[in-house]
Formats: structure tokens, C-alpha cells, sequence
């Protein structure tokens, strides 16, 4: 197997506790966090909520510093490895565009008061990559792409179906051309029917562009239609991981027995009383 | 046997300064004595509306315009509303779609669920607050955790999901409304919280109007589906009937895009140490986004989106009719609890009886 696009060895995230009398407390969201994600590979990171799921992503993208790990990043399988951990500055503006981040809910991770074109066309010029007129026309060809069209760009968040909104997001993180994209929880809110509509989109682009995903999710059964392994987190740590056919064939762990047993068959015949 | 609820030909707009936007169009619903029926529809095609109306507390600028709801065969529009007041909350519940706006968070769980016991019951302070601890065990929420003493926010999303279904069936209500009662929650608690409300409706024997997005879920505990499509039912019939023989083009599509695990999809470990593990194949979608209020297609609603659409579908709107036999069920099994005529499944499509394209 050749180089991995990253490497996790170690991660570890710990938040102080609020209030006064705790004032040294701290409780660690993640402990001890390890893992690959090879180029062009979509890593599903399945866990119950409050796994600390959305913190390993959160950490990869530095969107949280983590108190200890590392984080060994290749742009090309042959590439030298960079730690990302260790960059500041600069150096970290450049290596943070290849790496994306969509959230659940766009409706919270959209600027209100932005039009959704602006919206898409600012890490563009925040990132100094084109001049303003041409940050338009890749917003534009962006929103073609996703399956928007080009008169949505002057609209804004609120005119649009979750649906939309998660297309919108999508293409803003697809603007500067990142190596892999962390979708945390970015399907889980949508209607089912749109929510097939979107996976779709993401698997097409990763065919196309050869981007790896992250995918977060708490649900086992959408994890295992769009990614080839899986890690499963409880309480902070990855408990188990392998190919999904297996790890949900045979489920070691207590909590990913607990996750493949809520997966729902869909089919009026098998219900979940009847599994127990 | 008559029906619990019965739903005919509602009509509802919203009032906007453009004039009145239609939600609802001639809706027809039946819901029998101890029967579970899902109501299935995506975002924004008026499900929540109806469970407000059939409550009585449609938010400002909703109104009703048309037909009527009937509850043990009377009306409940033409009630006068200290008498609607005292049937909603007692006879009839609902617990809503997001508990953490929908619970009062400077209130305790337990002065929440002992308020309606005073009101329609009649409890003292002291035997509505027992009364509310037994309801928060018989939820799952022990007695001894202290549950009652705290606020919503001390609560998980599947906890304070529990706490507002124990607020909902205090009264001991023959029908509980539960819109959307799992999409806030994660994989697990969703499968707890199922089998738990299969629990709650088997031992109390209550009708349960299921408002919900996902067919999974509606696998799990509907014994009737009706499946709205802006501001429709287009289709409805019993629950196996609807899986195994949907007769409407959305039906299908809906289906066909369910949350089930794909596992034949799935690499094995072989496959991914070899490097070769393929990418994913594209899912089974439906096309197309669900139409804006007001700006409904006309004729079928669901033409734009259809594979099967032909000129008429532009033209004319679909009756909601007894499916072809060739696109029912071969044997439609009757409910033990319904009538006949209630079971029956019925589509709203011009090529309903057709073979799929």
C-alpha cells in the first residue's frame, strides 16, 4: 500500500470544564486517536453522539488545537510528509486549503447576511488565489457543477431547501481545490430522498477530483453505502475498525454491536424487536 | 367500527401579503381506534400543519378553509373552545418534532407533565407531582436519577425526547400525535425510542398518528401508511402493501432511496489490502427538489419529478383512487382492527396500474 494522504497517530483533545470550583478540571473528548486516510478514500467515523467524533475532524482541519498527536499530511502519495500539527502561519494558510470541512447544518454554518455566491467566492480571494472578477466566475462554474443554478449566486441561505444549502456548502468547500474533505454529519439532516441526491453528488465529485472523505456520521447503515472502512468511536477512542462488510457482519465491540443493532432494516418484515 | 379521527377534505393557507398560499388541498385521513398510521412526506409538504390543526394550534396566519376534522365523529373546527380546549391535551396529543423548543426550559420535567394533570385531571399539587414520576418510569426515565427535579437543558436529546412524550400521555389520550419523534436523535437513541413508543401504544392502546420522513422508521411501527407530496396524500394502503407493491412514481422513489444498509456494496478486507476496494456506485435517488409552497406544478404535483410523466400528467390532476389490480398487493391483507374500505390501497397517479418504467 503506498503513502497514506494522512496519517493520525495519537490525537488527543481535552476541554476544561466551566464553573469555579472546576476550574482545573478538564474531560478528554478524544484520547489516544489513530488512523489512515489514503488518497482518493472515503474513512467513514461512526460513533454515538458525544463519541468525540466531530472533534478528531474539528483537529484535522485545526478548526480545535489538539493537546497531543500528530498529523502527517501527503498532497501526493510520493510526496514528503508534512506535519500539519507543527504549522503556523503562512505555511498554514497554504497546506488548510487542501483540506475541508462541511457541516451538518448549513443553515448555521452560512453567513445570513451573505449571498450565497459571496459566500462561495470568499475563501477564494481571503486565500489571495484570483482576483475579484475571476472569483465570481469560479463561484459560478462552482454552483454549475453542484447542480445550482447560476442565479442562485445573488440569493441568499434563507432562500434555500436544506438540500440547496448543503450544495452551496459543498461547492464553497470544494473552491480551493482541497486533497479531502471532512463531512461531519453532512448528510444526516437531510430528507431522505435529497439525502441520496447529495451522497451522489459527493461520491461523483470524489470520483472526478480524487478527493478522500472523512465521513462522520451516527449512522452505520449510511456509512456503509458510501465508504470502504470504517472506524467506530466510543467514549473518545476508536474502538474498532476494518472493512465495513465485516465490522458489520461481526460486530467485537459492545458499541458497535449497539450501533449495528439501531441500524433500521427498512423493511416492515424485520423489525428491531425481532433482531434483539 | 367508526373512526377515531377522520380528516375530510382539509383545505389550509397561510396568509401572506401576497394573498392566501395553499398548504393543505382537500386532504382525507382515517385513523381507526388502535391504529398506527404514518403519515410520510418530505420537509415543507404541510405534515406538521395538519397535526397543528388537528390540535388546535395552528401558528399565527394558518387557517383553515375547508372541510372538516372529526374526533369521535365530532367536528372539532365547529367546537366552541373552552370545549376543544378540554378535549386537546386530554383525548388528544401531540408530542412535537423538536423537544428542546418545545419544553418550557425555566420549568422543572416534572411541573411540566403535572401541569396538564391538574388542569384536565384535576390533581392536587402533591398527586399530579407522583402522578408525573410514574409517567417519567414508565418512559424510561427512573424515578430515582431524579428526573422530575430537572430542567430540559440537564437532559440528553433522547431524554428530553421522553419527557415530552410522558408530558403528551398524561392524560391518558386515545390518540398521540408524534411528529417527527426521532429525526433529532442519533442511530441509537432513535432504535430505543421506537421501541419503546411500540411499547407505549400496545400497553395503553392508542392510536398513534406517526409523522415522520423516513420509511425505516415507518417499517417499524406503522400498521398504515398515506404518503403526502405538497399538500396531498397520494398515496395510501396498509404497510406491507405500500413496501412490496407501491403503486405511486414517489412511493417507489422513496423506497428506492431508503436508509438500509447496502452490504453487497460493501469491500471486504481482501479487496481493500489489495488496494482495489471500488468506489461506491451511485444510490437510487429521487430527481429534482420538492416544490416551494405556492409555486405547486400544475396538474400532477409530482410531474417535474416523474420518469413516468406524459402530457396528461401536465394537465390533470390524479384522483386519489383504488390502485389497478395490476399494481396491488396479490391478496390485500386486512387489518383484524379495520374496515375494509380502510385498508384499501389507493394511489393518486394516471399510471398507476402500468409496469414500472
Amino acid at each position: 500500500m503506498s503513502a497514506p494522504l494522512l496519517e493520525v497517530s495519537n490525537l488527543s483533545k481535552a476541554f476544561p470544564l466551566r464553573g469555579v470550583l472546576r476550574a482545573r478540571a478538564r474531560v478528554a473528548a478524544v484520547t489516544d486517536v489513530s488512523f489512515t486516510l489514503a488518497h482518493g478514500e472515503t474513512l467513514a467515523l461512526v460513533g454515538e453522539s458525544g463519541s468525540g467524533k466531530s472533534t478528531v475532524g474539528r483537529c484535522l482541519v485545526r478548526l480545535l488545537e489538539p493537546d497531543l498527536g500528530s498529523v502527517l499530511y501527503r498532497r501526493e502519495p510520493g510526496a514528503a510528509a508534512v506535519e500539519l500539527l507543527a504549522l503556523r502561519g503562512r505555511e498554514l494558510g497554504r497546506r488548510r486549503r487542501e483540506l475541508a470541512l462541511v457541516f451538518q447544518d448549513p443553515g448555521q454554518s452560512l453567513n445570513p447576511r451573505l449571498p450565497v455566491g459571496e459566500a462561495v467566492a470568499e475563501p477564494l480571494r481571503v486565500h489571495g488565489l484570483v482576483r475579484a472578477r475571476e472569483a465570481r466566475a469560479r463561484a459560478a462554474q462552482l454552483f454549475a457543477r453542484v447542480g445550482l443554478e447560476a442565479d442562485a449566486l445573488e440569493r441568499f441561505p434563507h432562500e434555500f431547501s436544506g438540500g440547496q444549502r448543503q450544495r452551496i456548502a459543498i461547492a464553497r468547500a470544494l473552491a480551493l481545490e482541497p486533497r479531502c474533505i471532512v463531512l461531519d454529519e453532512a448528510v444526516s439532516a437531510l430528507d431522505v430522498s435529497i439525502r441520496a441526491q447529495i451522497l451522489n453528488l459527493l461520491l461523483e465529485l470524489q470520483r472526478e477530483r480524487g478527493l478522500a472523505y472523512l465521513f462522520i456520521t451516527h449512522d452505520l447503515g449510511l456509512a456503509s453505502r458510501c465508504a470502504a472502512r470504517v472506524a467506530v468511536m466510543s467514549k473518545g477512542a476508536i474502538v474498532e475498525s476494518g472493512a465495513v462488510a465485516e465490522v458489520l457482519a461481526r460486530p467485537q465491540h459492545a458499541a458497535t454491536q449497539k450501533l449495528v443493532a439501531s441500524v433500521l432494516s427498512g423493511d416492515p418484515r424485520r423489525k428491531l424487536d425481532a433482531a434483539r | 367500527m367508526s373512526a377515531l379521527l377522520e380528516v375530510r377534505g382539509l383545505a389550509l393557507v397561510f396568509d401572506t401579503p401576497h394573498g392566501p398560499l395553499p398548504v393543505l388541498e382537500r386532504l382525507d385521513l382515517t385513523l381507526s381506534s388502535g391504529e398506527t398510521l404514518a403519515l410520510v412526506g418530505e420537509s415543507g409538504c404541510g405534515k406538521t400543519l395538519l397535526a397543528l390543526a388537528v390540535i388546535g394550534c395552528l401558528p399565527a396566519g394558518a387557517r383553515v378553509v375547508g372541510g372538516e376534522i372529526r374526533f369521535r365523529g365530532r367536528d372539532l373546527l365547529s367546537l366552541a373552545p373552552a370545549e376543544r380546549r378540554a378535549l386537546c391535551g386530554r383525548e388528544l396529543a401531540l408530542s412535537f418534532q423538536e423537544p428542546a423548543s418545545a419544553l418550557n426550559p425555566l420549568l422543572t420535567i416534572g411541573e411540566q407533565i403535572a401541569e396538564g394533570l391538574r388542569l384536565h385531571a384535576g390533581l392536587s399539587k402533591k398527586a399530579a407531582w407522583a402522578r408525573a414520576e410514574d409517567l417519567l418510569s414508565e418512559v424510561g426515565l427512573e424515578v430515582r436519577a431524579g428526573y422530575a427535579r430537572r430542567y430540559p437543558h440537564e437532559l440528553s436529546g433522547g431524554q428530553r425526547q421522553r419527557a415530552m412524550l410522558s408530558i403528551a400521555l398524561a392524560c391518558g389520550p386515545s390518540l398521540l400525535i408524534a411528529d417527527e419523534p426521532t429525526s433529532a436523535l442519533d442511530l441509537c437513541a432513535q432504535a430505543e425510542l421506537l421501541t419503546l413508543l411500540a411499547a407505549l401504544r400496545a400497553r395503553r392502546e392508542m392510536a398513534l398518528l406517526l409523522i415522520t420522513h423516513d420509511l425505516a422508521v415507518v417499517a417499524e411501527l406503522a400498521t398504515r401508511v398515506a404518503v403526502m407530496y405538497a399538500g396531498a396524500v397520494v398515496e395510501e394502503g396498509g404497510v406491507l402493501e405500500l413496501f412490496e407493491h407501491a403503486a405511486h412514481p414517489y412511493t417507489q422513489g422513496l423506497l428506492r432511496s431508503r436508509g438500509t444498509a447496502a452490504l453487497a456494496r460493501s469491500a471486504s478486507s481482501t479487496e481493500l489490502d489489495a488496494g482495489r476496494a471500488a468506489l461506491p456506485a451511485n444510490l437510487p435517488a429521487i430527481p429534482g427538489q420538492v416544490p416551494v409552497l405556492g409555486r405547486w406544478p400544475g396538474g400532477c404535483r409530482f410531474h417535474p419529478r416523474c420518469a413516468r410523466a406524459d402530457e396528461r400528467c401536465t394537465r390533470e390532476s390524479p384522483q386519489l383512487l383504488p390502485a389497478p389490480p395490476s399494481a396491488r398487493a396479490p391478496a390485500p391483507r386486512a387489518a383484524p382492527d379495520a374496515t375494509p374500505e380502510v385498508c384499501a390501497q389507493r394511489a393518486a397517479c394516471h399510471h398507476a396500474g402500468e409496469e414500472r418504467p
